[in-house]
């Protein structure tokens, strides 16, 4: 058992401790307003029937998480031993991920449509229920788990793997070796699909398959009551939180450490191949059939319009959702570097509990509290509609940055320590240690909240929409090649952007290397 | 501590552009749930006719009005909108019920039957869209056509033919709250109960509802008549029909638009020309024209109009709570 703060010094401890408590601020902000809501709804126990959704979303929840681990596995396995190592463009499985995941989810349905139109069957019973939710879900969400699977096949040491890969199997050092070795970042990419599985209801309900948050969204709807919903929501944090105890777990006892040599490609053999290889094809497909489907359900003329009328919309989003990612990454530093070197008595699970409520809740409860505050003139501002997402999302970059600690090479850390003049420059040094994962969590966080729709909703600056928003009121005007169009403008922006970036990152890395 | 100062000033600088995108001399603040493809011509309109830029703020399927209503009763301390312009009329009598709307008579409204407004003059509806059943003509042939609403419930086609929105939502919220008024509770408790009974798939809107209709998912889909109008309009093989017409009919729902001047609002006169652009009437027949109300109200005692139900919106308004509880606990069950 480690001691509290792992032997940090009792100045950095306070200096970090006090700047946690801007995450704990943030975060409380929503509450603060949604408990002093004076409202008519009523709150007790949970129904019967709702304890029935509640397992619905569970079961849908857990078995996505699950089936998303797996392909992320070895989809990761695929990309790390395959012609992608190395390449930049190895993440291209992320490239849907801006997209909602109810456009997302609707694209399946109009391509399955199309498949099952043609074959002939009775569609109805085909595209509802369990199965194809649980399916279109694992498709949405894998990607998830591939970044987190590969990122730790990526930082796992070369030494650590050399003597196992020239002794055993292939197939072996990668279920018992590899796969204990990245269980961590696997099981953190698998909680946020629970956690973003049983935030969701559109797309459960797309196939009619009902779930708890479809009956928070209902309660809502009838009774308008934000704090009510906000209760209810409270049921499923139990169920949320006690994954990721058992995450934080495997995380803390988990063997750190980290070189800068990647391991050795492994040769898979037999029915280990042919795995990787279906997540291959499958993460093909979760790209190309989508993207597919959107270019078919439009026209060029559309398309030309759908860029003329979409280019402030995905302006608005794109600042909004990179003014989020820096709030969500610069409060979420200080509480995961606490929480890695187990500064924490209390349950740090807690810090995660922003992305449980459903985001609309969230919104309402900060426009409360603003509303009610002197600050109430940054409304007319875009900077209140970021603060809400980063409020949703910062567990993400919270998260991905713990991970990532955990997982920095310790030797660095500890020479850091050492050679540092002052506690100051060790801290920098730290901090400089775990810019990868404040990049990879700023690019998750801008990813999410450029899908986002809920909040935009709520705190939007009267005057400005979002692409996501537009993207909704085309869809219930059922102008479903518009829609098509706005998605394909709107993906195509976030590729110029990550193609800029990579640019940047390799003419930054060639004028170092000169 | 380098990254954080960088990251400081990139975030000062970002809100300060952000905060920038500022607000205007002669604009108003409107909230609306009417369809941003409707909506936007509107707003063109009056903006060009009156100089006064509209800022905006659209909701959207899945969130309708409840979020734009829940939006204002949050601002109710400092409110940010001058004008609220709802697709129906029951979020707007609740906030005129909680005290945030402000009084206005418009000049325009006289034309407008008392019925359709508020007696404090809190709000006033305009322009109606009918709830409609569209039909696949594929698969159904003109003699199996539905006529009326309990047709839906009865052994004439088979549950999972029969599409309709999740009844807890948006107008098919409505329809369940006026076929508690029209019925009484327990006939139209009675109804929703035989068609979840009868597997009638329930879906998320009336646009996928109407989707549902046009690929042939269902036979009848059960929508808002500018969903159905737009499956027509992109050649589907759908017919819309309205339902329970005829003198013996009780006629279909009407769900009006509503218009209201939030109280406190930052530019109320502002507020009041853009009420009077959206209830006059040639704003309504250009709805009416686009496809997005199926007649006006101007209209709505001419014999050749479309049959809409004898109940009075506050009537239907007093049913919400009873029926969307009731539509909660028989669709929203466990499958």
């Amino acid at each position: 058992m480690q001691p509290p703060g792992d032997h940090m010094h009792p100045h950095r401890l306070r200096r970090l401790s006090l700047l946690s408590l801007v995450y704990a601020f943030f975060i409380l902000l929503p509450v603060l307003g949604v408990i002093t809501e004076r409202t008519h709804g009523s709150f007790g126990m949970i129904t019967p029937r709702q304890l029935g959704l509640l397992v619905n979303s569970i079961k849908l929840a857990f078995v996505s998480a699950i089936l998303s681990s797996f392909l992320g596995f070895f989809l990761a396995l695929r990309i790390h031993t395959g012609a992608l190592r190395n390449k930049w463009y190895r993440f291209y499985f992320l490239l849907l991920l801006p997209t909602p995941f109810y456009v997302y989810a609707l694209m399946w349905m109009y391509g399955a449509n199309s498949i099952i139109g043609f074959i002939g069957g009775s569609l109805a019973r085909i595209l509802s229920g369990f199965l194809p939710a649980v399916l279109v879900e694992t498709l949405a969400f894998f990607p998830i788990t591939t970044l987190f699977a590969l990122l730790g096949i990526e930082s796992i040491s070369r030494e650590k793997l050399e003597a196992a890969i020239i002794l055993t199997p292939a197939n072996e050092v990668a279920l018992r070796i590899i796969l204990k070795m990245i269980l961590p970042y696997l099981a953190a990419g698998a909680g946020f699909i629970i956690i973003l599985s049983m935030s969701d209801f559109s797309v459960p309900s797309m196939f009619q398959y009902n779930t708890y948050m479809l009956d928070l969204f209902s309660t809502y709807s009838r009774t308008g009551s934000v704090r009510t919903v906000f209760l209810y929501s409270l049921y499923m944090v139990p169920i949320v939180l006690i994954p990721f105890y058992w995450v934080l777990n495997i995380i803390h006892k988990s063997d750190t450490g980290h070189t800068e040599d990647m391991i050795r490609p492994i040769k898979l053999t037999g029915l280990m191949k042919y795995l990787s290889y279906i997540a291959g094809g499958l993460s093909i497909a979760q790209c190309v059939i989508p993207f597919f489907v959107l270019i078919v359900t439009t026209d060029i003329p559309t398309f030309v319009e759908a860029g003329r009328k979409s280019g402030a919309a995905i302006g608005t989003s794109l600042a909004v959702s990179a003014v989020a990612a820096l709030i969500a990454v610069l409060i979420s530093i200080f509480p995961a570097i606490m929480i890695s070197h187990h500064a924490f008595r209390l349950l740090p699970e807690l810090f995660l509990f922003p992305m449980i409520i459903p985001g609309p809740m969230s919104a309402m409860g900060l426009l409360r509290v603003i509303n009610a505050s002197p600050f109430y003139a940054i409304e007319r501002t875009m900077i209140l509609c970021s603060i809400g997402c980063a409020i949703k999302f910062a567990p993400i970059a919270l998260a991905v940055i713990y991970v990532y600690h955990r997982r920095v090479n310790r030797k660095g850390m500890e020479i850091a320590e050492i050679t540092a003049s002052n506690e100051r420059t060790s801290l920098i040094l730290e901090y400089r240690m775990i810019v990868p994962a404040k990049i990879i969590s700023c690019v998750l966080v801008l990813f999410m909240t450029y899908a986002e729709e809920g909040i935009f909703l709520i705190l939007m600056t009267p005057g400005r929409e979002s692409i996501t928003v537009k993207i909704y009121n085309y869809l219930h005007y059922g102008a479903s090649e518009y829609v098509s169009a706005f998605c394909i403008v709107s993906i195509l922006v976030i590729l110029l952007i990550e193609l800029l970036v990579v640019l940047l990152c390799r003419i930054t890395l060639i004028k170092e290397h000169a | 501590m380098v990254f954080i100062l960088t990251f400081c000033s990139v975030l000062l600088i970002s809100a300060f552009i952000l905060t920038s995108c500022g607000s205007q001399q002669d604009e108003v603040v409107v909230y609306t749930a009417i369809d941003e493809v409707f909506a936007e011509d509107i707003i063109s309109g009056f903006e060009e006719s009156t100089g006064i830029k509209v800022q905006v703020v659209y909701d959207t399927e899945a969130n309708k009005t409840t979020g734009l209503v829940n939006r204002i009763v949050s601002e109710s301390r400092h409110p940010m909108c001058d004008v609220f312009w709802n697709n129906e009329f029951m979020q707007t009598i609740e906030l005129a019920n909680r005290g945030l709307l402000e009084a206005y008579e418009s000049p325009e409204a006289a034309t407008i039957p008392d019925y359709y407004k508020a007696s404090d003059h809190t709000w006033t509806a305009v322009g109606g869209r009918a709830r409609v059943f569209l039909v696949n003509t594929g698969l159904l042939d003109e003699q199996e056509y539905p006529r009326g609403v309990t047709d839906l419930a009865s052994d004439r086609y088979p549950g999972e033919q029969i599409a309709i929105a999740y009844p807890m939502f948006g107008t098919t919220r409505t329809m369940a709250a006026a076929l508690y008024a029209e019925w009484g509770e327990e006939e139209a408790r009675s109804f929703f109960q035989t068609l979840s009974d009868r597997g009638v798939q329930v879906v998320d809107g009336n646009s996928v509802t109407k989707d549902m209709a046009v690929s042939g998912q269902a036979a009848i889909g059960f929508t808002d008549s500018d969903d159905a109008r737009e499956a027509i309009s992109d050649g589907a093989d759908v017919v819309m029909i309205y339902p329970d017409q005829g003198s013996a009919g009780m006629g279909t729902l009407m769900t009006p638009s509503t218009v209201a001047l939030i109280k406190g609002g930052p530019d109320p006169d502002n507020g009041k020309l853009f009420i009077d652009y959206i209830l006059s009437e040639n704003t309504e027949r250009e709805l009416v024209n686009k496809g997005f109300y199926d007649c006006s109200i101007r209209d709505c005692d001419k014999n050749d109009s479309i049959k809409g139900m004898e109940v009075s919106l506050e009537e239907i308004y007093s049913y919400m709570d009873t029926s969307a509880r009731d539509m909660e606990q028989i669709f929203a069950t466990a499958r």
